[in-house]
């Protein structure tokens, strides 16, 4: 290092940072200076202060700018965000109609793509959610075939044994019980029994307690952390005592597990151990093939295919269950569902939670996709049609030198502006009609949910591309005109685009058609599921679930009289289980029309005396059950219509006296019931076998008040209630309002369905409107001239009607079949399905006819009542 | 006109320019203020204050030949301009100006 000079670094700092035009003097000063330093102070301090002064240099001023070499195009493409801006200002109309069209669309968009996505997220976080399968059941039985969501119990277990590739099961049993804690009582819905394995299995975080131990006890809880606040308030709820009723033993809180996440196929509030079920002589450790209440989840290898497996499967159900389907003439087949499929494909009996399906995410994403696409073309054909508007500025353009391709990006510039102002637009309206939205769809969305993860990057870059799909069209057209032709005349140029424009307006016509053709479809068939005759009267019909407390079961008797006797109930019934809420079901040995014995499987109804007369059963033949008859207790059966149709009687009279036994019973057939609905929606009514029983078995009451008795009912009912009951709180659902609840899904629906496509027809009229109004101008002369030559009002608005008028014909005889096709096929799903209905279809093309008519024809009425000679004057 | 303000530390620089007549570059002006005033003044704020007097007219420069001292390295040099001149007149005459009106006997002391 030379102490003679100034460090060399420093030197080279301030070349680097310097203007050139000072560097020369600036450098000159500062070695100058330092020389003469370095002879008066000394090198060190030289050395210092010259650092000192190379810093102190460091200036704005002195400091080379960047960006010095301005580039030409920046300044263009400032321009072309001008002019787009001066074409937005000067047509209003066209820019708030494509602005407020797009950000309608791309709103409804984003909604869907919440819910969507929502949709599709289901069980995805487990981290071992690939190599889960859930084992489901499919029974045969004589005459029957159902398909479970459930399985045996002990189904896991030999799947681990027999097969090396199955690393582990669990399984889960969903109950209900009446919980204790101190002075607070609980109704409980869903305990869910399960293995220790479970948080192998299910990524829910635990919060307190050893996931090794925590459920490996009999009698151990593990509460969510929303059920632990809701019992203990703040206290550490490990190790508290909670009692069930009806089980001696009591419970002791063993761990805290996070609350499960929305996406989760099933929903619980509690975990109880498996043992628990063992300990109480329930579970046992093999056998039990006919004890279908377990959920059955299996674990497999990284990479396994799990079809390897399905090959094996019929010698795996021989050796294990061969024999014990052959004693009771049923036979079991096992499928595999990924674990996160299940949430969107599983459609059996007795799923954990409410599924969602497949159809409405795929239903949902086409509307979003159509809408955008409506709004695409909305303002490609506003542009191409406003070409004329701008047909000298490009030539002027092209004249002074603009090549194509500048002038396509300008138009795309224009494009971009403009979806970037939609994109704007539509946050503030997502913002804004969020909280409908989740009240319609029943979930809670947030704002900041659209950002979330890799969705940031999703908007700009949508932005961008719905920017250059509705932009490339008309940039394509407008730059492509030639300048000559366009300053000599002023004659609109692109009368070629007419038939693509055309062309178009049917594509968005059609697409509006179908979907409003389809929301007719789907709400029909929906309405008529929902108005389906149940066989029973619903109305004044108010229900309980008491879950088996045996508070309610022990003082059932004077429960019923104090019921009955208060004024405005007409009748009390006690029950296994409410209609529309799924039955046990039940092996089965009935005499037949030869007299011979026949088994089967078929659903039991186990109710009391009064409950065909409170449900308003309709009876074909026979008698219900009647307390005069001391014998109906153990030997009566009431049957329904398919049990006929599956005994193979034709007249109900024949089966009175027929012999049947169910749930360790015999007896004889003493009524017929006309069938009534308790499996909602989508399956058929199944054969089912009423009889009573002892009140054990009873978890629901139903009550049956007059027709036009109030509320106060209910409060004179409470007020017995509390009176007689202490375990279980007063707590009622309407029959209508329970139905409602079951088709909850499916009026939600309809709901977003409806509003989806109105806005979608809503936005294709708003571009028709716009494009109209734009036509009309320019035949504003053709009009005049016609007018002035005395042509009628009435036949210049039909010449001017007539051509859009041909476009809805055409986009009708598009979209009926289209939309004929899609919705036979939705409604191939459906047991109880609507018929074709061609109501539906007239009805569908008429809306979009009427409304392309109504849109039309106030312009055209708007052009001819206008003043001739003010639009020939001008030129 | 804008920018024809003349800061305090300005003025000082622009007599010293005017004083030094051919001979003001960078150094030799902070030298002579340091002489002058003995105030200590960063080479840095005087190169500002110099390209500040001459975007606002008061001074011009230019460069000067190349010689062995400093590595090389030319000097700029800075001569008053008549604007320049004009500009300490005025503030020299303002100064007068008041200053005369200042009464022989109010000292306030």
């Amino acid at each position: 290092m030379n102490e003679q000079q100034p460090p060399k670094w420093a030197t080279r700092f301030l070349r680097i940072y310097c203007r050139d035009e000072f560097r020369e003097e600036i450098e000159g000063d500062a070695f100058e200076l330092f020389e003469v330093r370095l002879a008066t102070l000394g090198a060190v301090k030289a050395r210092w202060l010259f650092i000192w002064d190379v810093i102190r240099f460091f200036r704005w001023s002195n400091i080379k700018k960047l960006n010095k070499v301005q580039l030409n195009s920046i300044d263009m493409y400032k321009n072309y965000i001008k002019i787009a801006w001066r074409g937005l200002v000067r047509s209003k109309l066209y820019s708030t109609i494509n602005i407020a069209g797009m950000a309608v669309a791309m709103a409804v968009f984003m909604l869907i793509f919440l819910y969507v996505t929502k949709e599709i997220s289901y069980d995805k976080y487990h981290v071992k959610a690939d190599r889960i399968q859930r084992v489901v059941s499919n029974l045969t039985v004589p005459g029957s075939y159902f398909e479970f969501a459930l399985t045996p119990p002990n189904l896991g277990k030999n799947f681990v044994k027999d097969f090396p590739e199955v690393l582990d099961q669990v399984r889960l049993m969903d109950s209900g019980g009446t919980l204790n804690y101190g002075d607070n009582t609980f109704s409980e819905n869903s305990i869910m029994y399960t293995d220790p394995t479970f948080f192998e299995f299910f990524d829910i975080p635990l919060l307190q307690g050893n996931k090794e131990t925590v459920l490996s006890t009999p009698y151990s809880l593990v509460l969510t952390e929303s059920t632990a606040t809701k019992y203990f308030d703040n206290e550490n709820p490990i190790g508290k005592i909670i009692t069930m009723d009806g089980v001696d033993e009591p419970f002791s809180v063993t761990g805290v597990m996070a609350d499960v996440p929305d996406n989760t196929h099933f929903e619980f509030g509690m975990l109880a151990s498996m043992a628990t079920r063992k300990a109480q002589g329930d579970l046992k450790d093999n056998g039990q093939w006919f004890y279908v209440s377990y959920y059955t989840y299996l674990l497999f290898p990284e990479g396994y295919d799990v079809q390897q497996l399905e090959s094996k499967l019929p010698d795996f159900i021989e050796r294990n269950i061969g024999d014990a389907q052959r004693s009771v003439n049923q036979s079991y087949e096992f499928e595999f569902q990924k674990l996160p499929d299940i949430h969107l494909y599983s459609h059996r009996d007795a799923e954990a939670a409410t599924n969602g399906d497949i159809q409405y995410v795929y239903i949902f994403s086409i509307i979003a996709l159509f809408i955008v696409l409506i709004a695409c073309v909305n303002f490609m054909n506003l542009s191409t049609s406003r070409a004329s508007q701008r047909a000298k500025e490009i030539g002027v353009r092209k004249v002074v030198g603009a090549l194509r391709r500048q002038l396509i990006a300008q138009f795309l510039t224009e494009s971009i502006v403009l979806s970037l102002f939609s994109f704007v637009l539509a946050f503030l309206l997502v913002l804004w009609t969020l909280p409908s939205f989740n009240n319609l769809v029943e979930q809670s969305f947030l704002f900041v949910d659209l950002f979330e993860g890799g969705f940031v990057y999703i908007w700009p870059a949508l932005m961008l591309v719905i920017g250059l799909l509705a932009g490339f069209y008309p940039a394509l057209v407008l730059s492509g005109f030639s300048p000559i032709s366009v300053l000599k005349s002023s004659k609109a140029q692109g009368q070629s685009n007419v038939l693509l424009r055309k062309s178009l307006v049917v594509f968005q016509l059609v697409i509006s058609t179908v979907l409003i053709i389809g929301t007719l479809v789907i709400n029909a068939q929906l309405k008529n599921m929902q108005n389906q005759n149940l066989g029973f009267n619903q109305d004044q019909l108010v229900l309980m679930n008491y879950a088996g407390s045996e508070d309610v079961i022990k003082n059932m008797e004077s429960i019923r009289t104090e019921f009955k006797r208060t004024p405005g109930v007409s009748n009390v019934s006690f029950s296994s289980s409410g209609p529309a809420m799924g039955f046990g079901n039940w092996y089965t040995e009935y005499e037949t029309v030869g007299g011979e014995t026949q088994n089967a499987s078929m659903y039991g109804y186990l109710v009391d005396h009064d409950f065909i007369e409170t449900y308003g059963l309709e009876l074909i033949t026979g008698r219900g059950f009647d307390r005069a008859f001391e014998t109906d207790m153990d030997e009566a059966f009431v049957i329904n219509e398919q049990v006929l149709k599956e005994m193979g009687l034709t007249k109900a009279e024949d089966a009175i006296g027929k012999w049947f036994s169910q749930f360790g019973k015999k007896g004889k057939v003493v009524g017929v019931v006309k069938d009534f609905n308790f499996r909602p929606l989508y399956s058929a009514i199944e054969p089912l076998v009423i009889h009573l029983t002892n009140p054990q078995f009873f978890s629901f009451i139903s009550v049956r008040l007059d027709a036009g008795s109030d509320v106060t009912v209910l409060a004179h009912l409470e007020k017995v209630w509390d009176g007689i009951v202490e375990a279980v709180p007063f707590e009622v659902t309407f029959m209508d309002e329970a139905l409602n609840e079951e088709y909850f899904a499916e009026i939600r629906t309809r709901k977003i369905l409806s509003s989806f496509s109105s806005l979608a027809i809503f936005i294709a009229a708003l571009g028709l409107f716009a494009l109209s109004t734009l036509s009309a101008d320019q035949q504003r002369k053709n009009i005049s001239i016609r007018k002035v030559l005395g042509a009628k009002e009435t036949d210049i608005a039909y010449r001017f009607s007539s051509g859009f008028f041909k476009l809805a014909m055409i986009s009708l005889l598009i979209s009926v079949p289209i939309a004929y096709f899609a919705s036979e096929s939705w409604l191939a799903n459906f047991t109880y399905r609507i018929g074709f209905d061609p109501v539906i279809f007239i009805l569908g093309g008429a809306i979009t006819t009427v409304i392309t008519l109504l849109t039309v024809s106030f312009q055209s009425f708007r052009i001819t009542r206008l003043n001739p000679a003010q639009n020939l004057r001008s030129e | 006109m804008k920018g024809t303000y003349l800061g305090e530390f300005e003025e000082l620089v622009l007599l010293t320019v005017g004083a030094l007549y051919d001979e003001a570059y960078g150094v030799a002006v902070m030298d002579e203020i340091k002489n002058e005033t003995k105030r200590g003044v960063n080479i840095s704020a005087i190169h500002s204050a110099l390209r500040r007097l001459e975007e606002k007219g008061f001074v011009k420069s230019r460069m000067g030949g190349a010689t062995n001292e400093r590595g090389g390295r030319r000097k700029r040099y800075f001569v008053l301009t008549s604007y320049g001149k004009k500009a300490l007149d005025d503030a020299q005459s303002l100064r007068m100006k008041l200053y005369n009106r200042i009464p022989n006997m109010s000292f306030g002391n």
